[in-house]
């Protein structure tokens, strides 16, 4: 700073101190000011201390708790959404992964069971779904993932009490309707065409429409008269050469079948009944446990297949006592 | 006697002595301040309550000084002012000047010219709102730069520039009113 500069400034300062005096400040106006402050500093505390977070901490809290509820929704919704999802949609994953913890969740072995077979029922219903709207979206893994799981639930079954028998067997009876309702689909998509694994030799696609056809129909309709189909001109056979004819489905996907697998899931009081061909007359009589009627989840396009009817009947059989 | 950062700790608290004692340390200068740029008793007054009032609501919701308590009341207190002498109005200025009021018991005001007061407060009005301030706080509050600069929210540097223009400012215009030609 130039000697100029700081001459000018003590200038200009000593000028200024000619604003300094100012006549001294009312007191009583300055007592009636004070107290109205104070007064007010009074209404602002007891407004401060009747809103209920005004500590910051809290106010986090609140906002945690806030973020928790918005992710436990959102998630839900997501579960909810993803339960008419199939295999390759973007929801799929989410669909398996509540499954799995509906079932680690549940109280006791007979509802983990239920749980179990339910889920190897939805995995037929998907697969079913499939074959009647998008065939080529099958995989080798959603057979292999059938197959997983419907041994889990095979296994939940086997591990019930002995005075659980009644419950066991309608569990296996449910896996034999998930067994048919797949094979069934695999049927109607190997009569069109085979996108995935290798064509079974000697199941043409027209013997393999024919048995398809007919599957999901004697399914839909329990009590309907039965069609002759172990005739010398039936398909089954001809797609099932050397297996057993009640299970022609079985040998067309010989690799994947449970029921032919697990020996353990046949009734040990009654034969075999063949997936494809539920006989109510010979069922078990009803149980006393009933299996969680609300198995199969929403469908979508799969509703209106005849295929998706015969789930239903079938199920329906199985969790009514079958005898109706 | 409390440090202003406790007593700020306890205004923030909303504490009553705290409060009482942040009015009672600050708003006898704040009210000189207020009347030597408003020169009007009933806006100092006026001045020194809205500002006090402004902490009160800054603190309610949680801001207001953090560190420096007399920096804020009088940044506050400039704001005011300064709204005011953006008013069109000037009638207050020349209705309770007190260099003319005989009642008030300020022997140095007595020996200030009255010339030589109008004329700085016109000179002053001319200047912009942060000059006036830095050269209030500065010649006329005798603050030092630093608080200054805390006042003014600038750094130390920017209020020495700032002090200098408004110098160079001020000397312009008292020499227009000494010297119109």
């Amino acid at each position: 700073m130039s000697t100029h500069q700081v001459e000018e400034e003590d200038q200009v300062a000593q000028r200024l101190q000619a604003l300094r005096p100012v006549p001294p400040r009312d007191p009583e106006i300055a007592a009636r000011r004070r107290a109205a402050f104070l007064q007010s500093c009074q209404r602002v505390r007891l407004a401060r201390e009747s809103v209920p977070y005004r500590r910051p901490q809290l106010r986090v809290a609140a906002m945690l708790v806030g973020l928790v509820l918005v992710l436990i929704s959102s998630t839900g919704l997501m579960v909810s959404a993803s339960q008419v999802a199939l295999p390759g949609d973007s929801l799929y994953p989410v669909k398996l992964a509540a499954e799995g913890v509906a079932i680690a969740l549940s109280f006791g072995p007979a509802a983990r069971a239920r749980q179990a077979a339910d889920r190897a029922l939805r995995r037929a219903q998907e697969i079913e779904i499939l074959a009647l709207t998008a065939p080529e979206r099958i995989q080798e893994e959603d057979l292999a993932r059938f197959q997983r799981h419907s041994a889990a639930a095979q296994a939940h079954a086997d591990s019930l009490a002995p005075e659980l028998a009644p419950l066991t067997e309608a569990l296996r009876q449910r896996l034999q309707e998930a067994t048919a309702v797949q094979e069934g689909a695999l049927r109607r998509v190997r009569g069109q065409k085979a996108p995935f694994g290798p064509q079974q030799p000697g199941a043409g696609p027209s013997d393999e429409r024919q048995a398809a056809d007919r599957v999901p129909a004697t399914e839909s309709t329990p009590n309907a008269p039965q069609p002759e189909r172990r005739g010398p001109s039936g398909a089954a056979p001809t797609a099932a050469p050397g297996g057993p004819a009640q299970e022609p489905a079985s040998e067309n996907t010989a690799p994947h079948t449970p029921g032919g697998a697990s020996p353990s899931l046949q009734p040990t009081s009654a034969p075999r009944q063949s997936a494809t061909q539920p006989s109510p007359s010979s069922s078990p009589p009803g149980p006393d446990v009933t299996v969680s009627a609300g198995t199969p989840p929403a469908r979508g396009p799969g509703d209106q297949g005849p295929g998706s009817d015969g789930v239903q009947g079938a199920a329906g059989g199985g969790a009514g006592g079958g005898g109706s | 006697m409390v440090t202003e950062r406790e007593l700020l700790r306890g205004v923030r608290r909303l504490s009553d002595e705290a409060l009482a004692e942040a009015y009672d340390r600050y708003s006898t200068e704040l009210y000189a301040y207020a009347m030597r740029q408003l020169a009007n008793a009933g806006l100092a007054e006026d001045c020194v309550a809205e500002t006090y009032r402004r902490l009160l609501d800054a603190v309610q919701r949680g801001k207001g000084p953090r560190r420096h308590l007399r920096a804020y009341l009088y940044r506050t207190a400039h704001n005011w002012i300064t709204d005011n002498y953006r008013r069109p109005s000037t009638e207050a200025l020349d209705e309770t000047n007190p260099a003319e009021d005989e009642s008030a018991p300020a022997p140095e005001a007595r020996l200030a010219s009255q010339a030589e007061r109008a004329a700085l407060e016109q000179a002053m009005a001319e200047l912009t709102a942060d000059q006036r301030q830095v050269l209030m706080l500065r010649f006329v509050e005798d603050w030092s730069l630093a608080d200054t600069a805390q006042a003014m929210q600038r750094s130390v540097g920017a209020v020495k520039a700032l002090q200098f223009r408004a110098i160079q400012a001020l000397g312009r215009a008292l020499e227009l009113r000494e010297d119109p030609s």
